[in-house]
């Protein structure tokens, strides 16, 4: 190692040290904790400022354990934005539910670090302690209220599954190793090229999909997913559903382009089935909910479906990579808006903390008695639907477009079928707001919390801006797959 | 011919003991069991002159990880478990029959593919050469793996955070020693006045 070698990891040095910092001062503060929720952001902010910073350059650091590249920036800032939004919407919630420790932003800052390295791995052994770190961190943080059943439930269901999910991924991964001998991506993917596809490499390619489908709730291994979310604190609940999910499709994305090139027809076929069942499980049961908090955690089964039917045409693109760059498009599209939804949930759970129970009723007269929160629920609902003119348009748009590409248009039509379907469900939240009038009268609420409104303010702006100029954010995606086969 | 023999006796024990810790229904017994294949899996280790991971897979895992399970289980209250079901009736079908097939699996995938076993050139000789397993061990985490073995360290760090929130006793809490029942609710100040 030389000092050469930190500069691709300052982004996550500021991190780590800004995560120990939080639980040294963490003693010394008593009922405000204002200095550690400032460190956090702080920290969020520079590690974001520094990944862009760097962009332009390339280097391989670690033996080669991990890059520096486009790519990696791209989901670095990616991760930084999703991690400060989260914690601007945290306090106030935490103080709600009396429990608000210094804790909470250490995890949530170890968690950024975890998918930061995900991201920027070129080394089998790297990608997997990254996504443990991810993993550990995302378990405690589901169940961070200790008194409460549903907080544990979520825990121990998140942390059964995901240690089958690490164990299954790492069953494959050692297959590999047995074939090759090698853990860095592309030695492994030469090595494997060179021998041909076969069984082996296929069982390897399917244990790897199946564990990383555990963690970005791939149906049918999605079970654990809107039980972890329903009882989850909401701002983790809003980190879970746009973090570790982005994280898995980072890893995915390079680990199924590198190490599993020589079976993409294999994982190109079993990324278009499992984006048809998780498309249909997501969207049939978001239908049936009447808690916004469960419905909302379904439509994130159906939105990583969309995302495996770009997958499944990258599988068949060969070197054109668009599927690819609509993928983290996308990605960054549904990180506003969902964070965005959330957000509002937690915003509502402050106001009325023991009325406030999440379900469709409590929306009622909502527009009446919070206009602007309501209007801002309505923008993300229409985003997540694929409005024109948002963010979730243009997402589905070149998405859905490069599945056209890679002449899967019969995948592209059934996915525009089910945002179709989508409508249904997050337009329902907008008639309740607008258009039923509550069965109780609400006591007047307090003003919101400063950072709570800045988080909601930032992901409206991130939505609206996406959704009219995508240019910026397309171009960020594009120049990440730059020189990929370069 | 005498490491073949060695190699099927700790192989069949450990295979056995493993089976034996699935079938047992009395959890302890489980648990001895899991030491006896722990061990036995560290015979093959030996066998395959990975000394260091022998020593490391008694210390570790037959060890410290199975004192945690004892733990775990002399807190749990194993009467009532053991009634219990130890897995749904309607899913045994899908034992039965996924089971066998994904066994089948990983034997014929097993037999053939051609295992690339000499990995960056560690054979048995090689490593004998550069001084033993533990130094090339060491040397290899402290180089070539250095960033994971730190970032294996954070794991640990966020471990160690967990264990405190989740579990550290806070002032004026209340100690319930069974959920559904108030009377056996203490005070924290109260059990440790007790102490």
């Amino acid at each position: 190692m030389t000092t050469q070698d930190l500069i691709p990891i300052i982004p996550e040095l500021i991190l780590v040290l800004a995560a120990c910092l939080v639980l040294v001062v963490e003693p010394f503060l008593k009922v405000d904790k204002t200095a550690n929720v400032a460190i956090a952001l702080t920290a969020l902010l520079a590690s974001g400022v520094v990944a862009v910073g760097l962009a332009g350059r390339e280097q391989a650091a670690f033996t080669n354990m991990i890059v520096l590249n486009e790519y990696a920036i791209f989901f670095k800032v990616l991760f930084a934005a999703a991690g400060a939004l989260t914690v601007m919407m945290s306090p106030r919630y935490l103080e709600a539910s009396g429990r608000h420790m210094g804790e909470y932003y250490a995890l949530l800052l170890f968690a950024v670090v975890g998918m930061d390295v995900m991201a920027a791995s070129r080394d089998l052994i790297a990608f997997y302690v990254g996504l443990e770190l991810m993993a550990v961190s995302s378990y405690l943080l589901a169940g961070f209220l200790r008194y409460q059943v549903r907080s544990n439930e979520a825990a121990m269901k998140y942390f059964l599954t995901g240690a089958f999910a690490s164990a299954i991924t790492l069953y494959g991964i050692s297959l590999v190793y047995g074939m090759t001998g090698a853990t860095n991506y592309e030695q492994v993917g030469a090595s494997l090229l060179a021998s041909g596809d076969s069984l082996a490499v296929g069982l390897a390619t399917a244990l790897v999909l199946v564990g990383m489908g555990f963690k970005v709730s791939v149906a049918p291994f999605h079970m654990w997913t809107p039980d972890v979310y329903q009882g989850a604190p909401t701002p983790v609940a809003a980190f879970f559903s746009v973090g570790p999910k982005a994280a898995g499709f980072s890893a995915m994305l390079m680990v199924f382009l590198t190490v599993f090139e020589v079976s993409s027809p294999t994982w190109s076929v079993l990324f278009i089935v499992l984006a048809i069942l998780t498309m249909f499980v997501g969207n049939a049961f978001a239908l049936t909910q009447k808690n916004v908090k469960r419905m909302l955690a379904y439509s994130s089964i159906a939105h990583v479906g969309y995302l495996l039917a770009g997958l499944g045409a990258l599988g068949r693109s060969g070197t054109d990579l668009v599927a690819g760059e609509s993928i983290l498009f996308y990605l960054a599209a549904y990180t506003f808006m969902n964070l965005g939804a959330f957000g509002i949930l937690a915003y509502l759970k402050t106001q009325q903390p023991a009325t406030f129970k999440y379900s469709l009723a409590d929306f009622a007269g909502l527009g009446r008695r919070s206009p602007w929160a309501a209007v801002l629920m309505g923008l993300f609902m229409f985003s997540l639907t694929g409005m024109p003119g948002t963010a979730g348009f243009v997402g589905k748009l070149y998405l859905f477009s490069s599945v056209v590409k890679a002449d899967l248009a019969w995948l592209a039509v059934i996915a525009v079928l089910f945002s179709a379907v989508s409508a249904y469900y997050y337009l329902r939240v907008i008639v309740y707001m607008f258009f039923r009038e509550p069965e109780v009268e609400y006591a007047t609420k307090e003003p919101i919390s400063g950072p709570l409104a800045a988080s909601l303010a930032l992901s409206a702006v991130g939505v609206v801006v996406i959704g009219l100029l995508p240019a910026w954010v397309l171009d960020a995606a594009q120049s990440s797959f730059g020189n990929f086969f370069g | 011919m005498a490491e073949k023999l060695l190699f099927i006796v700790f192989a069949a024990f450990a295979v056995a003991g493993a089976l034996g810790v699935i079938t047992r229904s009395n959890v302890v017994h489980g648990l001895i069991l899991l030491v006896f294949t722990f061990i036995n899996v560290a015979g093959i280790f030996l066998l395959t002159q990975a000394h260091f991971l022998a020593v490391i897979q008694i210390l570790v895992y037959a060890g410290a990880i199975l004192v945690l399970f004892a733990f775990v289980v002399m807190f749990l209250n194993l009467r009532e478990f053991q009634q219990e079901e130890q897995f749904h009736r309607g899913q045994k079908w899908a034992v039965v029959v996924l089971a066998p097939v994904m066994l089948a699996e990983i034997v014929f995938v097993v037999t053939a593919v051609t295992w690339s076993s000499v990995g960056d050139g560690f054979t048995p000789e090689a490593i004998a050469a550069q001084g033993g397993n533990v130094m090339v061990l060491g040397e290899q985490l402290f180089t070539k793996m250095l960033l994971p073995f730190e970032i294996a360290s954070l794991i640990l760090l966020v471990g160690m955070v967990g264990a405190i929130l989740l579990a550290a006793k806070e002032d004026g809490e209340s100690v319930c020693l069974r959920e559904w029942d108030d009377d056996d609710c203490v005070s924290a100040s109260l059990v440790e006045r007790e102490v």
